[in-house]
């Protein structure tokens, strides 16, 4: 137990040290914390307020930003921080879904792909590369047709096409590492493959794999917002507190009523951003010829 | 070349197998899908008419034959360009999807004849001196441009433009969409063809707007993928070698360093060309431009299967294509590199 705990403390070491450097990193940090806060209060709201709570007419429409509603209402009198609070939960939880499942899938094939050469690792690799090649958002519009609109069939559109990269990123990661002593020991042994990629391919290959998702959080967020921007089938119904949505629909009245496009957009900005400054602070860190101060000869 | 002159037959043949695998993808949609597709190839038909389209539609898609006549048919029907008629526009979707994806290709290259230079010049100013303030901000300012969402700044650049009087919604003005003459699709080279500078000079500043807000983009990814790889590559022996023997920088830079980063400058850049394409499909929505994104945005609420199929395949033969150029010129450049 005292044995785990210190080795917790252990592994925030890292990024306490690039707390203190890098003030990119900082600023991402923050971001990303307000926007995690954002999210579990419009998770609780529905909870705590009934479930309608996103789509209460709360007052008089098009009220500007004030004490009482502080984002002002939209054009049904409907309080725009609720919604973009319950629109953050949504964006967190769809981003949850998709990074975290592609990046299951896409460690797990890289790691066979290298594991088992010869014909496993051709027809891999030609998977990945005919997944690779399936644009995500025209994926996502095909499974609408086919099942219907909704958060979860564009979710898992997004997954079927995303996991690719991880896949790729993972197979090139774990060929570097598939000849060295312990896995060609381990194999010696006589343990069997799936044990070997479990225990020893998959950890030696995780953590840049897990920075690369972690910057790619905020790309997932512009997808989703992009899709729900122009054609809104993320949504089953218009009324629905999605940041795209909102602000597709909320565009007809930029010049009267600014708040109504801008905030949602500057949320998915906010989003984006915070995780790209994460992803890309660390990447830095773990890559020491980029960061050095370093005077050329010339 | 020998090697090379097989690497490049080996590539070409793998590009070909991921076409055929894209044509059993697309299969998959249409035949394997939860419900008949039928139903779906028709477009959903409501109404007295529905059971016509529908029995149309099982003709058309050979559903009444075995699974793997109904296979070959697919096939043969994607190689030769046979794609099915659109349910929203009643027309053949091959044309139809290649004559608006002429108007997104002009677009994407205008925004890429932008971002690459301008891209590469961040990335070697930022590698040149990293470490120092000038890197931290050409990075920063990186992160933000491939972070910001690329429709919002083409509905800021819209607005922009729009309250300076300056005509920037629609491919073309409204007054020479009749007079221009189509020849290859793309209206800046056809308004030249013709030898009309006027209507060259309306589709310029028309489209200028749309490919700055899609430039950001590039400019960033481009920039951080120059910036990591020369940095890595200014510290390699023969950089080290060429400075100690006097040379000046530009030459060691430009002339060394860089040389050997441009097989994998085109590999990235290439890359994000394809997948650029979705943005531009954004972007043109928000512009009013006609093009693949506002046929698709159009052609979903018909259920328009037929159409939506042959976009996500067009765009992905563009990934497919951009991807082979890159690694046959990749190895063009560097012998070493193999299957």
């Amino acid at each position: 137990m005292i044995k785990r705990v210190l080795k917790s403390i252990n592994s925030l070491a890292f990024p306490i040290s690039v707390w203190r450097k890098r003030i990119t990193f900082r600023i991402g940090l923050i971001i990303t914390t307000a926007i995690l806060l954002a999210g579990a209060a419009g998770g609780l709201l529905p909870l705590i307020y009934g479930w309608d709570i996103g789509f209460r007419i709360v007052g008089e429409s098009f009220q500007p930003p004030s004490l009482g509603h502080v984002f002002g209402t939209d054009d049904l009198g409907r309080d725009m921080f609720i919604r973009i609070l319950m629109g953050t939960s949504r964006a967190l939880a769809q981003t949850t879904i998709v990074i975290v499942l592609s990046l299951f899938i896409g460690l797990f094939v890289g790691a066979i792909t290298a594991y088992y050469k010869g014909f496993v690792e051709k027809a891999l690799l030609y998977v990945t590369e005919l997944f690779l090649a399936i644009p995500s958002i025209l994926l996502a519009l095909v499974f609408v047709i086919l099942f219907g609109r909704g958060a979860l069939t564009v979710s898992l559109a997004l997954v079927v096409s995303w996991w690719s990269w991880y896949g790729r990123f993972a197979y090139l990661q774990a060929r570097a590492v598939r000849d060295l002593d312990f896995i060609v020991l381990a194999e010696h042994y006589g343990l069997p493959g799936i044990y070997i990629i479990f225990r020893h391919i998959v950890p030696n290959i995780m953590s840049p794999i897990f920075i690369q998702a972690l910057t790619d959080a905020g790309s997932v967020v512009i997808e989703l917002a992009t899709i729900n921007f122009l054609i809104g089938v993320g949504t089953t119904s218009i009324e629905e507190p999605d940041w795209g949505l909102m602000l597709g629909y909320g565009v007809r009245y930029i010049f009267n009523y600014w708040w109504i496009p801008l905030l949602p957009g500057l949320f998915i900005v906010l989003m984006a951003l915070g995780f790209a400054l994460i992803g890309d602070s660390l990447y830095e860190e773990m890559h020491p010829q980029l960061k050095r101060r370093w005077k050329l000869w010339f | 070349m020998g090697i090379t002159l097989n690497y490049v037959v080996k590539r070409i043949v793998f590009s070909t197998a991921i076409v055929l695998g894209i044509s059993i993808i697309t299969y998959v949609f249409i035949y394997l899908a939860p419900g008949d597709p039928a139903y779906v190839w028709a477009g959903r038909p409501r109404g007295p008419l529905a059971s016509e389209a529908i029995a149309k539609a099982r003709v058309e898609l050979g559903l009444d034959q075995p699974i793997y006549v109904q296979f070959s048919l697919h096939v043969f029907r994607f190689f030769s360009g046979n794609w099915g008629l659109s349910i929203r526009f009643k027309q053949s979707v091959f044309s139809l999807v290649m004559r608006n994806f002429a108007s997104t290709l002009e677009l994407l290259l205008v925004s890429f004849t932008i971002s690459i230079p301008i891209g590469l010049l961040l990335g070697i100013y930022s590698s040149l001196y990293r470490g120092s303030r000038i890197d931290a901000a050409i990075n920063s300012l990186s992160i933000v441009l491939s972070n910001t969402p690329r429709f919002w700044i083409g509905l800021a650049m819209l607005l922009a433009f729009t309250s300076l009087n300056i005509p920037t919604y629609g491919r073309i003005s409204d007054n020479f969409r009749g007079e221009l003459i189509e020849r290859i699709g793309l209206y800046l080279v056809d308004s030249l063809l013709q030898g009309r500078l006027d209507i060259f000079l309306d589709v310029f500043i028309r489209i200028i707007p749309p490919a700055l807000a899609l430039s950001l983009y590039p400019i960033g990814a481009i920039a951080r993928v120059t910036r990591i790889s020369l940095s890595e590559a200014l510290q390699e022996e023969f950089v080290r070698e060429a400075v100690s023997l006097g040379l000046p920088r530009n030459i060691v830079v430009y002339g060394y360093a860089l040389r050997g980063l441009i097989p994998s400058l085109v590999q990235a850049i290439g890359l994000f060309f394809s997948y650029s394409l979705i943005e531009a499909m954004a972007v043109e929505y928000v512009f009013g431009r006609e093009g693949l994104g506002n046929l698709l945005v159009k052609a979903i609420p018909a259920n328009d299967f037929p159409l939506v199929t042959a976009a996500l395949v067009i765009v992905a033969l563009v990934y497919v294509v951009t991807n082979t150029v890159a690694d046959i010129v990749q190895a063009l450049i560097n012998p070493r590199v193999t299957m």
